[in-house]
């Protein structure tokens, strides 16, 4: 999953970055306005965590512009915590608002819920047959016993697994789990694969040849 | 509620008054009435002991002459004028009337059955007729010297007029006075009536105006009330210029300036919580996020620095709010004249290493200049203005602080060659947590409320403080103090 953080303060923007890396996404980061635009409007995020009092421009006009050609889910961050703050927030098209301070592990778990709903997938596990993906641990279990995933091979996991039923294309995979710091190879994505189908089931990912990969329905 | 217990008791004392003055006016009126129909009822038993002495002496045509008839009301009853009584009780009995005493006695002695009355005549102390024998004896008046003179007396329910002959014989007529009683019972009711009648309406146009006295009360307790309820943007509604008009406008003003006062502060309050959230987030991020697992001790100590950095950033919002508080409610601060410039040198020289590492330049213009006021704010507001040219300065640019004893006052003049401030921003820079340029992030220090405390401070010691500004150019803050009293 590939996460945009824009935030202005940027010891804030530096813990965030840090703390969403190691729950296995990858993060860009802006430190203003107008980059966190650039950013939000050039790259296919899965979510981006918005604050509202930047620099440039503010979080409501890049939300506003960003609206208008996209549907990426955007969590809006900030200080301000009367309702008519959040009524205007979650009107302006932010699928979820979290005041300042927050706590963590819930900031984790809206941006989970946030990319889940944008896959069309309500609850926090997913199954496959026998295969149990648990999002908020990052788990796999296999026929109830738990697999060990790599950190990579479990995002790519849970990406088809929510994209279930949809092909997923190689620089499609690529552009959401390795952010713009990371400089793979693409024929490592076919490593990772080639170890989950090992790990759980030969059979779980279909590889359709020149186009990507499914999990099929 | 207070207006209704005002209205009873204006009503009270508008009934008690009322009553009072109905009470007087209903026995005077009383009085009178009953003065005149005993006068009336008097004169008519005189006239007609007149008559019956008259008549007695046999002065018939005297008597004539004296008592026209109807004058008195029962006249026709007892006296001999009346032809037809004449006719018929007198001539039958006692024929023409001549002179013999007797026969007058008998003619007078006739009981009048109409109207109760009843004669009596005494010759030579002894009585002369027993026509009254139903109503009692009847005493014979007492004879005081020679008097003839008419008198009247009461007797039990009885009214009596009397009096002597020169001869010594006393002639009494008398009537119930039951009728009078009646009549003046029932002048008494029709009295009671009207005043009763008076009384209400006076309590109802009492109650009406009271009720428009009070109303305009009403109205102003009413939106005192949902004021009280907290809507402040409550007003009285006002018509006509007369006095609780007056003094609605007055609540109207102390209204409006509570609430603007009241939302200052909410707005300080929003504006200072929403300043302290952000170091607090990235407290509790920075520590949450390090505690998620185990990390090396550059880790711990990259996140403990961050901490710090957020905790210092904590210090200097709360210290600028303080002082802030302090500038708004501290008039306790000690008053006196002090001499700016000492004060400016001194700020600049602990400044200077600031100054020199951001490239800029300082000049002080500062000949002695005396002020009045407190110099451990000033060297605050000092302090912050220069804090300020620097912060927003170019590299390069210079730094010019002056002061001067004016005519208006002692003044601190701050001018910077910075990035100016815009036209709209402006008026706003003096606001709390006002940042015109929304840009510049809150990590270098800057709240928004350094010229906010300058502000604050300068009014607490009784100056004005006021800026102008061009952008790109630079801005001038000029601060103004009020002169020691002696050279005011």
């Amino acid at each position: 999953m590939r996460l945009l953080i824009v935030e202005d303060e940027p010891r804030l923007l530096k813990t965030l970055e840090k703390a969403f890396r190691e729950q296995g996404y990858a993060v860009d980061a802006a430190a203003d306005g107008e980059e966190g635009w650039y950013k939000a409007s050039n790259i296919d995020y899965d979510a981006i965590i918005l604050d509202v009092m930047l620099p440039a421009m503010d979080g409501w006009q890049i939300l506003s512009k960003l609206r208008a050609i996209k549907s990426t889910p955007v969590l809006m961050l900030t200080a301000r915590d009367t309702s008519p703050d959040r009524v205007k927030g979650l009107d302006g098209g932010a699928d979820d608002y979290l005041v300042k301070p927050f706590d963590l592990p819930e900031l984790f778990a809206r941006v989970r819920s946030i990319i889940r709903r944008n896959a069309g997938q309500a609850m926090p596990v997913l199954h496959i047959d026998e295969i149990c993906i648990d999002t908020r641990a990052r788990e796999v279990t296999f026929s109830g016993s738990p697999v060990a995933l790599t950190s990579r091979e479990y995002s790519i996991l849970e990406y088809l697994a929510l994209h279930r039923g949809k092909l997923v294309t190689r620089t499609e995979i690529h552009d959401h789990l390795f952010d713009e710091n990371e400089d793979t190879l693409s024929n490592l994505i076919d490593v990772h694969i080639f170890s989950i189908r090992k790990k759980l089931r030969s059979d779980l990912i279909t590889t359709r040849r020149g186009q990507g990969y499914i999990i099929e329905l | 509620m207070s207006s209704h217990s005002i209205r009873w008791r204006l009503q009270g004392w508008l009934g008690l008054l009322l009553l009072i003055l109905l009470t007087g006016f209903g026995l005077s009126i009383y009085h009178l009435e009953k003065n005149s129909r005993i006068h009336a009822f008097d004169a008519a038993l005189e006239s007609r002991v007149s008559a019956i002495s008259i008549s007695m002496r046999g002065g018939k045509d005297h008597f004539n002459d004296n008592e026209p008839p109807g004058r008195f009301h029962g006249d026709r009853d007892f006296d001999r004028i009346p032809p037809e009584f004449d006719d018929r009780e007198f001539r039958p009995r006692g024929g023409p009337p001549p002179e013999e005493p007797e026969m007058q006695e008998q003619e007078i002695n006739l009981p009048d059955e109409s109207d109760g009355t009843y004669h009596q005549v005494w010759r030579h102390g002894r009585p002369q007729n027993s026509a009254t024998s139903m109503l009692g004896k009847i005493p014979m008046p007492v004879r005081n010297t020679r008097d003839t003179t008419l008198k009247v007396r009461s007797r039990g329910a009885f009214r009596e007029a009397w009096h002597f002959t020169e001869r010594g014989d006393c002639v009494l007529v008398g009537r119930s006075s039951e009728s009078l009683a009646i009549a003046l019972q029932r002048s008494a009711i029709l009295i009671f009536c009207a005043g009763a009648a008076i009384f209400i309406l006076g309590i109802a146009g009492g109650t009406w105006l009271t009720q428009q006295a009070i109303k305009p009360i009403d109205d102003i307790s009413e939106a005192a009330r949902r004021i009280s309820a907290g809507n402040l943007t409550e007003r009285i509604q006002t018509e006509g210029d007369h006095e609780l008009g007056r003094l609605a406008m007055i609540l109207n003003s102390t209204f409006a300036r509570l609430e603007e006062a009241f939302n200052r502060q909410k707005q300080f309050t929003a504006d200072a919580s929403h300043e302290l959230r952000t170091p607090i987030t990235m407290m509790i991020t920075e520590a949450q996020a390090t505690l998620a697992q185990d990390r090396s001790p550059h880790e711990y100590r990259e996140a403990l620095v961050g901490c710090l950095e957020a905790a210092q950033q904590m210090r200097g919002i709360t210290q600028a709010l303080l002082q802030l508080a302090r500038a708004d409610n501290d008039d306790t601060a000690s008053h006196e004249s002090f001499d700016m410039a000492s004060c400016i040198e001194e700020i600049a020289s602990v400044l200077a290493p600031r100054i020199t590492a951001a490239e800029l330049s300082i000049v002080l213009d500062t000949p002695p200049t005396t002020a009045m006021g407190n110099i451990g704010r000033f060297s605050l507001v000092v302090s912050n203005l220069l804090e300020n040219a620097v912060h927003y300065n170019k590299p390069g640019g210079t730094i010019q602080v002056s002061c001067r004893n004016t005519d208006n006052g002692a003044e601190l003049v701050v001018k910077d060659t910075g990035l100016g401030i815009s036209a709209e921003d402006l008026p706003h820079i003096f606001e709390r947590f006002y940042r015109a340029d929304k840009a510049r992030s809150r990590s270098n220090g800057r709240f928004g409320l350094g010229l906010a405390i300058c502000d604050g401070i300068v009014r607490a010691d009784g100056g004005t403080i006021s800026a102008e500004s061009e952008l790109g150019v630079g801005t001038t803050f000029t601060a103004t103090y009020p002169l020691p009293e002696q050279e005011a």
